[in-house]
């Protein structure tokens, strides 16, 4: 490792992003979470051409694998790890898990990690999930009308548009320009084309929000594994590097309406590590459980200033053949599906895959350098969790 | 689906909605450092004192954000859609979200909270028209049909 800059945390020299791999989204699922964790872990071994046994480390994010955790996993897949981590931390999970396993690769506590986050979704599931997703959802969300996430984030929608000006066309192009990239992406679940004049007219869920602003449950699982660079070049795996991560939780507790979150409190440090800016991003891929969260991270990430957001789609196009600022190049969770703790991974395994080369369409022209950002955890007025990582072109 | 409003509460969840019994707006206040605390807690997010007592909290506030919810998981509130919600700035300083009749969902309207009765026998916040008397026996339902406030003639 290299010496850090003053005030920074070491980097992540030395570390690979390998075998994206994704169990196709479905809509429901007669199968436990258990299963499609396991296929991921599969597709995983298959993917790298090693066995079983050569994965001593496991990282696991779900919403639907109560009361198990990752630990009755290591029993249930026959297998015997050194590390193990349980990131019940959804939209976040992805990164959070990748900045776990890196640093356990970097001290040598594990050799080969995997990362992997999966869901199922049963009739009735995303209700009892949100019944019972936290004490706090138990007292102060959930007696208020059972509206869900989408009350929480209607009021910070409503509150942006009040503060901000900006209108519900300004978040329509953004979900326009995320189903035209998702009719090329093979596991989105939503293909059916949609233009602005669709999206103005869908029924109102909980106003300001629409329909075509919010993701639909599914599911699903997403994975990868997180090696040494010569691990990965041994085996001759395609992978990307690490070039700078940040986390942040409960940030900004006082905002009385949600308006930025953590990536603002730690964009500077995140750019510091990875001694580039926002400038020399490619693509990018943000947690885009609704549109004025996706508008939120663009602004703390440096890609516009604070209210900005909607100028800058208009400006810089986000669908993935634009020309201009390649945004959720998979569809994003708006158009591919929201298959729980999945939803967290689901743009890190693009940008992966992307990097080398491997997108399952809508490639990147040129990607070299990714950021891909998470958010997680809701609570009354926000989600707690919040996380980004840039990646870079390693080897292929 | 349910045809009562959900009644499950974690423990200091619970403690508030006895807490609230008459409808006065009741919060946990922290004996070591007095912050007060919503929603209920285990210890204070201020000293972490373990020390919080339900105490008589000042009741108004102001509409910081607000929904028209037209689709709940729930079907109690399914069969009385539209619902509206709001959240609001406590003058005792946490924020809440609260039922909110129609005629308050506006940004910046200023509210009184009360701690109301609904369907389950659980208590929950209900913004009104400030320094407007609550009917008595009043319940959510009712109140949140209510087009206009309870002023006296």
């Amino acid at each position: 490792m290299s010496t850090p800059a003053a005030g920074l945390p070491r980097g992540y020299e030395g570390v690979a992003v390998a075998v994206p791999v994704t169990v196709p989204y479905q809509k429901t699922s007669p199968h436990g979470a258990a299963w499609f964790i396991g296929q991921a872990l599969a597709r995983l071994i298959e993917g790298a051409g090693i066995a079983k046994a050569d994965i001593d480390g496991l990282a696991v994010s779900s919403f639907t694998l109560a009361p198990d955790t990752s630990v009755a996993l290591t029993e249930q897949f026959g297998m015997s790890p050194r590390w193990l981590e349980w990131l019940p931390t959804g939209g976040a999970s992805g990164v959070m898990a990748l900045r776990r396993a890196a640093r356990a690769i970097q001290c040598g506590d594990a050799e080969v990690i995997a990362c992997i986050a999966g869901d199922t979704n049963q009739p009735g599931a995303f209700t009892a999930l949100i019944e019972r997703f936290s004490n706090a959802s138990m007292d102060a969300v959930y007696p208020y009308g059972g509206l869900g996430p989408n009350g929480v984030f209607a009021m910070i929608t409503r509150h942006y548009m009040e503060r901000f000006g900006a209108t519900r066309a300004d978040f329509g192009r953004l979900c326009v320009a995320q189903r035209h990239n998702a009719s090329n992406f093979a596991h989105a679940l939503l293909k059916k084309p949609l233009n602005l004049e669709d999206y103005l007219a869908a029924r109102p869920v909980a106003e300001p929000i629409h329909l075509f602003d919010c993701v639909m449950p599914c599911a699903g699982a997403d994975a990868f594994l997180v090696m040494s660079e010569d691990r990965a070049r041994h085996l001759g795996l395609p992978y990307a590097t690490v070039a700078g991560a940040i986390e942040r939780h409960n940030a900004y507790a006082d905002d009385p309406v949600a308006w930025r979150g953590g990536w603002a409190m730690d964009a500077d440090q995140l750019y510091a590590q990875a001694g580039v800016g926002p400038a020399d991003v490619d693509l990018v891929e943000t947690y885009d459980d609704y549109p004025v969260i996706a508008f939120l991270q663009l602004e703390d990430l440096g890609f516009c200033a604070k209210g900005e957001a909607a100028r800058l789609i208009a400006e810089r196009p986000t669908t993935w053949d634009g020309g201009g600022l390649p945004h959720n190049t998979s569809g994003g969770q708006l158009s591919a599906g929201l298959a729980g703790a999945a939803g967290g991974y689901l743009g890190l395994v693009e940008a992966r895959r992307q990097l080398t080369g491997q997108a399952l369409g809508n490639p990147v022209a040129g990607a070299r350098r990714a950021l891909v950002s998470g958010y997680g955890m809701v609570i009354h007025d926000r989600c707690l969790c919040t996380a980004a990582t840039i990646l870079e072109a390693g080897w292929r | 689906m349910s045809e009562l409003p959900p009644f499950a509460r974690s423990g200091p969840g619970a403690a508030m909605s006895e807490a609230c019994a008459d409808g006065r707006l009741r919060l946990q206040v922290c004996a070591s450092c007095g912050a007060t605390q919503y929603p209920p807690r285990e210890v204070c997010s201020s000293c972490l004192g373990g020390d919080l007592a339900w105490q008589p909290v000042a009741t108004g506030g102001r509409v910081l954000s607000w929904t028209r919810g037209h689709a709940s998981a729930l079907g109690y509130f399914h069969s009385r859609l539209p619902w509206t919600v709001g959240m609001v700035q406590l003058d005792a300083g946490p924020r809440a979200l609260v039922h909110l009749p129609a005629r308050l969902c506006a940004t910046g309207a200023a509210v009184d909270v009360h701690a109301v009765a609904d369907a389950s026998g659980r208590r929950v916040l209900l913004a009104w028209t400030p320094g407007a008397a609550l009917p008595a026996d009043a319940h959510l339902d009712s109140l949140m049909q209510a087009q206009t406030g309870q002023e006296q003639p």
